[in-house]
């Protein structure tokens, strides 16, 4: 399986084509993408020499246009996608029809990505995104592999890409939460939260085993493509990268997925306690 | 004018609710903006028709193939040209599907959860892809969202009293992936608190929302849809 990672600076680029990853993806501070300004590319120059980099090496770097934009903004959006696209970048991952539509009839060389975002859960939803100009799905965290699983074959020729699950997954189906909207306030869904009788409660989400019971799954199922998000902290992304490429061979060793599932469990917990970590320093 | 009455069950609520809930409403909503296994079999929305002599309306929410396979199902049954159905629906794949298959004998309703995508489109656009797709009505929870769709020729149901904020698919109530589900979550809602919340959180089914006051007075809005609450816990 291949890795499709997530960097927000030159220097995390360069380190992360070194370790093997297949592909790169990114954002840029001044376009609307799905992170935080923080967790993109600062500067155009900086996120182009990423782009011609990866392209040297002969792969592919996609530029994140996975938030909604209007006028001005969508314009440059745009632009910055054509001059990327003169240096080699090699796909836009988009959300909205609207953008996906402007982007198609740009008629560039890089190809079209449609995020997870935008919410592809069935067939019929896949065939639209190969009408409207995509090469590539990007399956909702939010899938089983169960669920996936006719979407990774689907006949339409569309590569599909899943998410690295074994490290995060959002419990809740991310681009429907607004819950941000109510206390301002990041991570309003890892909240302690008082439920009835004033017994602690937490919005549930897939413990360890469902999370590489999911990874075995998506394997078994032949998802091509493996996507590790970007991080805040680029130590802890590594540690995952590092996992995930374990992860893959554990997989090709394992004897089923009862065994695949225990030592995965192992090593997850060597991640999760960094994140935890990583997470109190917030 | 005054705003028809309508109500929201899922099937197994309706199978549940007694002879006198459905006293006084227009149109039934069955099935679930949220919950994929919550979505109506053939039998039960022919079981809604049975016992309800005003209009049945299908709601939906995102869906998988399989859960796809039972709302084509319903479709192809109950929605002819003579008798259009009307769809919520929540789904692009489901939004396609019956643009290009069944245009003819469904009434699309944009659900809740697609209608914060349709939103946040450029005008233009968003006037075109609601047009194209054959949306003639949208179902809202929040009066701030009303601007954002006046003036193209849509009706609204206004649902109350609950406001959807966020859904998952990891079953709060039975902490799994939507496999095999024991209905844990019928007739239950669970309050949440936390000092940062302005007012509590309600946990309804798989969707997190709050409880909202009195609808909003609006000559758009020519149908209120109920979504009861029951006790909250």
């Amino acid at each position: 399986m291949k890795t499709v990672v997530g960097v927000k600076t030159y220097a995390e680029a360069e380190t992360m084509l070194r370790l093997g990853a297949d592909e790169l993806y990114g954002g840029l501070a001044a376009v609307p993408n799905h992170r935080f300004p923080s967790q993109s590319f600062q500067t155009m120059d900086e996120l182009k020499a990423a782009v011609k980099l990866a392209r040297k090496l002969g792969r592919r770097f996609s530029l994140l246009v996975n938030q909604p934009s209007f006028g001005a903004r969508a314009r440059r959006t745009l632009s910055v996608a054509q001059e990327l696209d003169a240096d080699g970048l090699g796909g836009c991952i988009v959300r909205e029809l609207p953008m996906l539509e402007e982007l198609r009839a740009l008629k560039l060389k890089a190809r079209l990505t449609v995020s997870s975002l935008a919410l592809c859960f069935n067939l019929p939803a896949m065939k639209r995104c190969r009408e409207l100009g995509a090469s590539r799905v990007v399956l909702p965290f939010q899938l089983t592999p169960g669920e996936a699983a006719p979407l990774i074959k689907n006949p339409y020729g569309l590569e599909t890409e899943v998410f690295f699950h074994a490290d995060f997954c959002c419990a809740n189906v991310d681009p429907a939460c607004r819950l941000w909207n109510l206390t301002r306030r990041d991570q309003t869904c890892r909240f302690p939260y008082r439920g009835p009788g004033g017994a602690s409660w937490r919005m549930p989400e897939a413990n360890a085993p469902q999370k590489m019971s999911a990874v075995h799954g998506f394997l078994r199922s032949g998802a091509q493509y493996l996507k590790i998000i970007r991080m805040h902290d680029f130590s802890e992304e590594l540690e995952v990268f590092k996992f995930a490429r374990i992860i893959d061979k554990l997989y090709a060793k394992a004897s089923g997925e009862d065994e695949f599932v225990r030592l995965g469990e192992k090593l997850y917990f060597t991640v999760s306690r960094h994140a935890r970590n990583a997470w109190k320093k917030r | 004018m005054k705003p028809e009455k309508a109500l929201l069950l899922s099937a197994p609520a309706l199978r549940a609710a007694g002879p006198r809930a459905l006293t006084g409403v227009k149109t039934l909503y069955l099935g679930d903006e949220f919950c994929q296994n919550l979505v109506p079999s053939t039998e039960d929305f022919s079981a809604a028709l049975g016992r309800f002599s005003g209009k049945v309306v299908l709601v939906t929410p995102l869906l998988t193939d399989a859960a796809f396979d039972s709302v084509e199902e319903i479709i192809k049954e109950h929605a002819s040209p003579r008798r259009r159905l009307e769809v919520v629906v929540n789904d692009l794949g489901l939004l396609h599907t019956v643009r290009k298959r069944y245009a003819d004998r469904v009434a699309v309703s944009l659900g809740r959860v697609l209608g914060h995508r349709v939103k946040v489109m450029p005008r233009a656009f968003m006037a075109k892809f609601l047009k194209d797709h054959g949306v003639r009505r949208v179902d809202l929870d929040d009066p701030a969202l009303l601007p954002r769709f006046a003036g193209l020729g849509l009706k609204f149901s206004f649902h109350h009293p609950f406001r959807y904020l966020s859904v998952t698919r990891f079953c709060p109530w039975e902490k799994h992936w939507p496999a095999a589900c024991g209905l844990a979550c019928e007739n239950r809602v669970r309050k949440l608190e936390h000092p940062r919340l302005p007012s509590a959180l309600l946990l309804k089914g798989q969707a997190y929302g709050v409880r909202t006051g009195r609808p909003p007075l609006s000559q758009a809005i020519d149908r209120l849809v109920n979504e009861p609450l029951g006790a909250a816990k």
